[in-house]
């Protein structure tokens, strides 16, 4: 793979998709992966634009950490939502866990009225570093994440007050390839512009 | 020695941040080598490597897997050859 490395997709099906510290849980009903990254569970499917950016080490955004990397990864995702009509703020911290990821909050990820709608991820190794993005482009189905991981009804409520989609915001569904192709034309631009990314969309 | 994360990993985090040991990929009263990845660690949702900081025996694991630990906090410790 040559470095950078961006994908901008939008997933087809509905998969469960579960941090590295929830391999203990059981799913039912639907299948699930498991990242190698932290974080709560997401469930993915058309509602959801998923970014990746592979960086080699070293690399200009990594020299600070991942919390300022998660910041530089975010700066672009806030850019290119204020692009589409949607202002966002960026948590600063403390760090909050949740078993679902859009309940949870970690700094650098993005909200609107303290309504997650990107979150943020990532897996550190020692060549090269992958930072994982979800943004909420549409409503989700939070009963059946609540459902395929055996939590009460009331989840479905905690989780819709927790996250927000642009569809919600924008009273419209998004144009989800062209967003996503505006994603991944922005994350190009803003790595080095000396180094050409490969583009996956 | 200590075995510590790497300082640079808490910066810019909340002071009271804390992160989880994920997996020991050595054992108690291992060998390792400088630089070898001996522990999967978790911080604010970024999953790090943990590497030996020196060639050595790995003497105690003082965070198991599963268990959290604060910024600067040790891990292990290591008796360098």
């Amino acid at each position: 793979m040559r470095l950078p490395f961006i994908r901008v997709v939008q997933p087809r099906g509905t998969v469960v998709s579960l941090g590295r510290s929830q391999r203990h849980i059981a799913v039912d009903a639907l299948p699930a992966r498991y990242r190698t990254s932290g974080g709560g569970a997401v469930l993915a499917g058309p509602w959801l634009l998923k970014a990746l950016v592979v960086l080699p080490r070293p690399h200009g955004w990594l020299d600070q950490g991942p919390a300022r990397a998660a910041q530089r990864f975010a700066d672009v995702h806030r850019r290119w939502l204020a692009a589409q009509g949607i202002e966002t703020e960026t948590y600063r911290g403390p760090v909050l866990d949740h078993w679902a990821c859009f309940a949870g909050r970690s700094p650098g990820e993005l909200l609107v009225h303290d309504r997650k709608i990107t979150g943020i991820a990532q897996t550190w190794r020692r060549r090269r570093v992958l930072l994982w993005s979800g943004t909420l482009l549409g409503g989700v189905p939070w009963d059946v994440l609540a459902n395929a991981l055996s939590h009460a009804p009331e989840a479905e409520r905690e989780l819709s007050a927790a996250a927000v989609s642009a569809q919600e915001l924008l009273f419209k569904a998004p144009d989800a390839l062209g967003w996503g192709q505006a994603l991944a034309a922005a994350l190009q631009g803003a790595l080095d512009p000396n180094e050409r990314a490969t583009l996956r969309s | 020695m200590d075995v510590t994360l790497d300082p640079q990993h808490w910066d810019d985090l909340p002071d009271d941040a804390e992160a989880v040991v994920d997996a020991w990929l050595v054992v108690e009263g291992a060998h390792v080598d400088a630089g070898r990845v001996i522990a999967r660690v978790t911080l604010a949702k970024s999953a790090l490597d943990v590497d030996s900081p020196s060639a050595g025996i790995l003497v105690r694991i003082v965070v198991p897997a599963g268990r959290s630990f604060p910024r600067g906090g040790s891990i292990a410790t290591l008796r360098p050859d």
